[in-house]
């Protein structure tokens, strides 16, 4: 089998679950806890059991689950895109309708490519955010304390956050039909490791950098950052915005794939696609003002 | 691969500002009174742009506006305010004005004057008595946390009569100043400095590492215990000792059973030892608790 008719690989199929959390994760402007990592530890427990469990399921998923799966993804997309508006607001970054803009004409022209262009950027950013975060523990050493990891918070409130912001997982069934069975089931493991360990893991890193600042209105992955300059020179943000800029893109992309409808006319798909995921946007902009 | 060079638009996008027009102030001084006044100075230039708005929020359009150009903030090292230090810095870190790690000073007298004199103590000054363990660090985050997570009182690094110390804030309003011993021994045990030097029976000691662990636990009233070890040059004498004990001693004496203040995360201690009551009280009755409480260091220290 030549690269295009064979599946995903196990590793393109992970690349593309995680980054949909990642992007949720680095939108997330819950404060980090203990409590929090704890929650979150929870529910990827069982969210991994649940999917590991339903690697049994016959796919391709047909008829009305495509259907249903592509609402999913369109809300999906329109989801990451206000998460992604909101942290480019948060970071107070400039040319706001510039940038929503642009999100937009890139998305159309990103949506146009090839399904697997989005599998291989998120191996590319995947493996990047990698790098990055090897670089989190060298620079936050010797600022944590790991007396706040008693700051006092909600397990609950952890738990319900990361339903919220766990939107991947009916994805994961649609990502596992392009992949063969073993693929499948190493990209499960994939996500299930960094949902489980390494997520929570990073929390509770932050939640010992962040401190007592849990009523922090902005962005505590952001403020983490803040507080753990490589050196008093070299600060890290400047890469993690463009990131996580990357991330959103990429992610949207693939949600806005997988809600084209399979069509000859690559147009209408496009208009299918397109057309009530604006409308999503637009209604969330209303709402959102009122 | 097409994909990956879209990726660069959004960062090419947020560098589309004319930073010819953009000036990042590293030293910020504000005065409230019935309006905010602000003083600032460019490292670019060196100059000092100064301006009036009637809300703190308005900064960076009102010394944009006297300066000429977009102001950023983003650079400062120093935000030093007289009249309501924690009332601005909890308004500037919201907004995200304020880098956390900033510097923060409370000036007895008008900063934005004191900045034109050049009466007001650099950034260098505070970063060496810092490092010294002279001072412990009190950045933005940190003033802001034990504000928020503590007992609602807060320290900061305070500028009275032109002599450097630490001032307690309680409500908005200054509730005392440390001494000196126990700004030392909130530096240890803050564990910022990179060196800390003491002088005991004439000898001067230097600390080569300290370990010390507060506990926290409840009898009739609460009971925090300082214990651990620390290691000098030349080895700790008993009269060292007393020395250590005294400056930590009056930490807790001044900070915790005079002000009520929490700064050394004694209700996060509270929680892991056990005292499961403090994760729902408030700050006032955190605060009453702490003010009712008693402090031992255990000794021996070596």
């Amino acid at each position: 089998m030549n690269d295009q008719t064979k599946g995903w690989s196990a590793i393109q199929g992970a690349a593309v679950i995680i980054l949909l959390r990642l992007t949720a994760f680095f939108c997330c402007d819950e404060p980090y806890s203990a409590a929090y990592a704890l929650g979150m530890h929870a529910v990827a427990v069982i969210q991994s059991v649940l999917m590991l469990l339903l690697l049994r399921v016959r796919l391709p998923i047909r008829g009305a689950g495509a259907f249903l799966m592509r609402i999913y993804a369109v809300f999906c997309a329109a989801f990451l895109t206000g998460l992604l508006l909101r942290l480019y607001r948060q970071l107070r970054l400039v040319h706001y309708a510039g940038f929503a803009i642009l999100l937009i004409l890139t998305l159309c022209d990103t949506v146009s490519l090839q399904e697997r262009a989005a599998a291989r950027a998120a191996v590319i950013l995947l493996c990047i955010a990698g790098l990055g975060f090897l670089l989190l523990p060298v620079s936050g050493i010797g600022t944590a304390r790991r007396i706040l990891l008693h700051t006092p918070d909600s397990f609950w409130a952890g738990f319900c956050r990361e339903w919220r912001y766990a939107c991947e997982l009916p994805l994961i069934l649609w990502v596992r039909q392009k992949q063969e069975p073993d693929a499948a089931m190493r990209s499960t493991f994939v996500w299930a490791f960094v949902r489980c360990i390494f997520l929570p893991a990073l929390v509770l890193f932050g939640a010992m950098q962040n401190g007592r600042l849990f009523r922090f209105a902005g962005n505590p992955f952001f403020l983490l950052l803040a507080r753990t300059p490589l050196s008093d020179a070299v600060r890290t943000d400047g890469l993690w915005m463009m990131l996580a800029f990357g991330c959103g893109i990429v992610s949207i992309t693939f949600c806005l794939q997988t809600a084209m409808p399979q069509q000859r006319k690559k147009s209408r798909a496009f208009v299918f696609a397109f057309l009530p995921y604006l409308f999503l946007l637009g209604a969330g902009a209303v709402l959102s003002n009122q | 691969m097409k994909i990956i060079p879209l990726l660069l638009i959004p960062l090419l996008l947020t560098g589309c500002t004319d930073i010819r027009r953009r000036l990042s102030p590293d030293l910020l001084t504000v005065h409230t009174g019935k309006s905010f006044s602000f003083a600032a100075h460019t490292s670019q230039e060196d100059a000092l742009i100064a301006a009036e708005a009637a809300d703190p929020l308005l900064m960076t359009e009102a010394l944009g506006r006297a300066a000429g150009a977009e102001i950023s903030t983003g650079h400062l090292t120093m935000l030093a305010v007289s009249g309501d230090p924690c009332g601005v810095t909890e308004t500037y870190l919201q907004a995200q004005d304020l880098a956390p790690t900033c510097t923060v000073l409370a000036v007895d007298r008008n900063a934005c004057d004191a900045l034109r004199s050049g009466s007001l103590p650099t950034p260098a000054q505070i970063e060496a008595a810092v490092k010294t363990g002279m001072l412990p660090c009190r950045t933005a985050d940190t003033v802001i946390g034990d504000l928020w997570g503590g007992s609602g009182v807060t320290a900061l690094t305070a500028c009275r009569d032109g002599a450097l110390g630490i001032a307690l804030y309680a409500d908005g309003q200054c509730c005392g100043m440390l001494s000196e011993d126990a700004c030392r021994g909130l530096a240890l045990l803050s564990g910022q400095y990179e060196t800390f030097a003491f002088d005991a029976a004439g000898t001067v000691f230097r600390v080569l590492g300290a370990s010390l662990k507060i506990g926290v636990h409840m009898a009739d009233k609460l009971e925090i215990t300082v214990s651990g070890e620390i290691r000098t040059e030349p080895p700790l004498t008993d009269a060292a000792e007393t020395r250590l004990a005294k400056m930590l001693g009056e930490t807790f004496r001044e900070t915790v059973c005079i002000a009520g203040a929490d700064l050394l995360f004694l209700r996060e201690a509270a929680l892991r030892d056990g005292l499961a009551s403090v994760r729902s009280c408030s700050q006032s009755a955190w605060r009453d608790m702490l003010m009712k409480s008693e402090y031992r260091i255990a000794l021996p220290l070596r």
